[in-house]
């Protein structure tokens, strides 16, 4: 009897313990992109002395901000329940769009012609984004289809308007000298390059939308269960539109940063991977592939985890085919590590 | 050995949905050679206990007996493994497959094996001659075949199995004159081979014609079996129906009917809404009636727009219009409580808050959308008070909560978008006891401020306790409006029936 009664506090410590364990284990998993991005970031730390250079790191941002923009833009159409293929392509057309526009139509020539180009970039994103937006929203298309074979659309015209030739723009020029200083140049005060300013606007931006205002909350809604808010009275099908049209965009502003960074566009751009490194940042970042589940500090995590793998492999001097199965195997980590987690909760 | 006297025997089985008590010591036994009819109000358990029986579920305790032998039924393979068979209005069947494909579909296993097509053609037409349908023809994809002989393909399917216990859901719901006559005929010659034939029906006429014995359910619970030769359709009515209401739902102060707020006039939309009228008065809870299928929500979907309506018209306050969506009946103050409430109701993996605001969300935004927080606490607060959630955090998530609660959550967000109209869809489906009252007395309360209010149910108890008036529905069409002093389990099932 005594040994019972002696059992029974440390009985319920364990019980407590244990609860704060598995609420621990539950955080752990919920916010696995967070855990991953501080292992990613010692050991990198250790592995290469460079890795924590002011240089290195500034390359980073550089490097990552056009990934930045389109994995805000995916983010917010897997919000809605959705995916986009075609972000690639709306990417290396946005950027052929501004070289286009400067040389063989030879607004570099005009004061106003960079302005005009780079508006038009945008414009051309948030219109291949409307076609798909309105595809998938209006007329009941399966997006994966819909973005598969805008992906192929963007594609073509990225040839046809390049005839398969790079762009190449005349540095020379003012109005590309602009352009160029803009992608390669970084503030005189902290040394951060300027797309990187662009990319925290953006994220500011995204962030506050969707977290802050009623839109944002309703994209969320939609993909959430898309037949019970249609019957709450919400026009469900106009948020999924502005998901795909806003991506577009951001697509758009992206390919502004690609063409500033070479001072060229070509239409190969198209086989760059924004598809595949957005769709694993959203994922990683805790995003559900069946929708309103997702948010963006959780994206912007996804993106740098992503980052600095690829960096790390880089100082290690680790070969480009080996660096894909890497990634690969990073983001099946973390979508197993989810889809346990979800498990869990259930 | 004596040959037992029973094909199939169920005794003492009981079985609850989180804590609803759906079946409550109920008995079953049907002979060989015995068309046996169901007979039961919606909801009084017919349908769980062949879902028990075919092994879709589990009872919580009980026997069953098949040819005097206890067997226990984990799934529904058992089920067909003990001969047990279940044909039920939606068909099982993989409409491109051809009708041969179908009737032997659990012969094809995951086997790298060359079918003999000719040997299976033959069987296929062998089994539809045993049955009398040798004109059907083995090849044909099952989706070009009527829904008659789609009906034949699956009893084939059933009997190539060697079914022994066929069960037939509502079998002629969707048959014409002729169809039912032909499918009679084969289900007297599957008598006589010796199939126990379990028939559900609400058609009293059919019951008549062709059952043997009726055994009747009210509530979850057995009532009697009985020959049907022996039986009256008057005293079988009688006999599903009755109980003391009274006590269980709310008092309500005698509310003033004001004028006519929505008038529905020979309202047609597809095949489940043919001919449908009546008329809503502020301050009143008027019930649509009716069995299940009886195009009830069918209508609200096409009223709302959210289905299309062909044929009809809807006035709002004496002035004619055409809902186009769910939102076009928010913005006109018509809110709509869907009946299914885990995947149309409420967004279980959101917050309750954001629930709750959902269709007023222009109320709590400021310039470009932007959300107020702080007041939409406060209003989502004062909802949640309104309607009774009980919660400490309007912050989790909507599955967190009980089933009643959960409903009320959806009907908080109606009531926050300013509605007036209310139309409610099963508002107590799925719900306990408890909550049910509370739901009852918020429905009451409602009233009393003057909101119209629609209620849909299947329970006639709730209607008949509920409603000031009811309007019937019957094969799509509203058969009949009985007023309050009326109500009577009988008067609604006359209508329901058509009897």
């Amino acid at each position: 009897m005594p040994m019972l009664t002696n059992a029974d506090p440390s009985g319920s410590m364990r019980e407590g313990n244990l609860e704060t364990s598995r609420r621990f284990v539950r955080l752990l998993f919920k916010y696995n992109a967070i855990v991953l991005l501080v292992l990613m970031f010692i050991v990198a730390t250790i592995i290469s002395d460079v890795f924590l250079s002011p240089e290195n790191m500034v390359n980073i941002l550089r490097q990552q901000s056009a990934f930045m923009l389109v994995a805000l833009g995916m983010l917010l159409v897997m919000l809605t329940g959705g995916i986009d293929l075609s972000v690639s392509s709306m990417v290396a057309v946005s950027s052929i769009i501004v070289c286009y526009c400067l040389k063989p139509m030879g607004l570099q020539n005009q004061s106003w012609g960079l302005l005009v180009s780079v508006i038009m970039a945008v414009v051309f994103g948030f219109a291949l984004g409307s076609v798909n937006g309105l595809l998938v929203a209006y007329l009941n298309m399966p997006a994966f289809i819909v973005t598969l074979a805008m992906m192929y659309a963007g594609k073509g015209l990225a040839f046809i308007i390049t005839d398969a030739n790079t762009i190449l723009l005349d540095q020379a020029v003012p109005a590309v000298s602009v352009l160029v200083g803009f992608a390669t140049g970084a503030d005189p005060l902290f040394h951060i390059p300027y797309p990187a300013y662009v990319m925290f606007a953006l994220i500011v931006v995204i962030g506050l939308v969707l977290h802050y205002t009623a839109f944002g909350r309703l994209i969320t809604a939609v993909g959430s269960n898309e037949t019970a808010v249609q019957l709450a009275g919400v026009n469900s099908k106009k948020y999924k539109y502005w998901a795909y049209a806003i991506c577009g965009a951001l697509c758009g502003v992206a390919g502004i940063i690609l063409a500033a960074r070479t001072g060229s566009a070509t239409a190969l751009s198209t086989s760059v991977s924004y598809d595949m490194t957005s769709i694993a940042a959203v994922v990683i970042g805790g995003a559900s592939l069946k929708g309103g589940e997702g948010n963006v500090p959780m994206t912007v995590v996804g993106i740098f985890v992503l980052a600095i793998i690829g960096n790390i492999m880089n100082l290690v001097s680790l070969g480009v085919y080996p660096q894909l199965v890497v990634k690969a195997l990073i983001i099946i980590l973390a979508v197993l590590l989810k889809s346990i987690s979800s498990k869990a909760t259930e | 050995m004596e040959k037992p006297e029973y094909a199939v025997e169920m005794k003492g089985i009981y079985k609850s949905f989180e804590g609803v008590h759906a079946l409550t010591d109920v008995q079953l036994s049907v002979r060989p050679g015995e068309i046996h009819a169901l007979m039961g109000e919606n909801g009084a358990g017919k349908s769980t206990l062949i879902k028990v029986l075919s092994g879709a579920h589990q009872a919580d305790a009980g026997e069953i007996f098949i040819k005097g032998e206890k067997v226990d039924i984990k799934n529904t393979k058992d089920g067909n493994d003990n001969g047990v068979s279940v044909i039920y209005q939606e068909f099982a069947l993989v409409p491109h497959l051809s009708v041969a494909e179908n009737i032997f579909i659990d012969e094809f296993g995951f086997q790298i094996k060359r079918i003999n097509w000719i040997r299976l053609h033959r069987r296929a037409k062998e089994a539809l001659e045993a049955v009398g349908f040798g004109d059907i023809d083995p090849r044909t994809p099952v989706r070009e075949l009527s829904v008659a002989y789609q009906q034949v393909v699956e009893i084939c399917k059933a009997l190539t199995r060697n079914a022994e216990i066929l069960v037939l859901d509502e079998p002629t719901a969707v048959l014409t004159n002729k169809e039912v006559d032909k499918l009679f005929a084969l289900i007297l010659d599957l008598k006589k081979s010796g199939v126990a034939i379990i028939y559900i029906s609400h058609r009293l006429e059919e019951i008549f014609r062709i059952s043997d014995r009726i055994t009747v359910f009210k509530d979850g619970k057995y009532v009697d079996t009985v020959n049907t030769a022996d039986m009256q359709p008057k005293s079988l009515v009688s006999m599903m129906i009755g109980r003391d209401l009274a006590s269980f739902f709310p008092q309500r102060t005698e509310s003033k009917f004001g004028d006519v707020v929505l008038k529905v006039e020979n309202v047609s939309a597809g095949r489940m809404v043919q001919d449908v009228s009546f008329e809503l008065r502020a301050g009143e809870v008027l019930g649509l009636s009716g069995l299940v299928g009886a195009g009830r929500t069918e209508t609200i979907r096409a009223i709302l727009g959210v289905d299309k309506m062909e044929r009809g018209k809807v006035s709002l306050y004496g002035k004619e219009i055409r809902l186009k969506s769910a939102k076009d009946a928010f913005d006109r103050g018509i809110g709509f409580l869907p009946e299914d409430r885990k995947n149309q109701g409420v967004l279980l993996r959101m917050p309750i808050k954001y629930n709750i605001t959902l269709s007023s969300i222009k109320k709590i935004s400021a310039f470009f959308g932007w959300l107020l927080q702080k007041a939409e606490t406060v209003f989502a607060l004062d909802m949640q008070e309104k309607v009774g959630i009980k919660t400490d955090n309007l912050q989790h998530n909507v599955n967190s909560l009980s089933g009643g609660n959960q409903q009320k959550v959806a009907i908080a967000r109606i009531l926050a978008s300013d509605s007036t109209i209310l139309i409610l869809d099963e508002p107590t489906r799925g719900v306990d006891v408890g909550a049910k009252m509370e739901i009852f007395k918020l429905v009451n309360e409602l009233v009393y401020q003057n909101y119209a209010i629609l209620m849909i149910s299947s329970e006639m108890i709730e209607i008949i306790g509920m409603c000031d008036r009811a309007v019937v529905f019957r094969e799509g069409k509203s058969v009949g409006v009985v007023n309050k002093a009326d109500m009577t389990e009988e008067t609604l099932i006359h209508y329901a029936m058509g009897i």
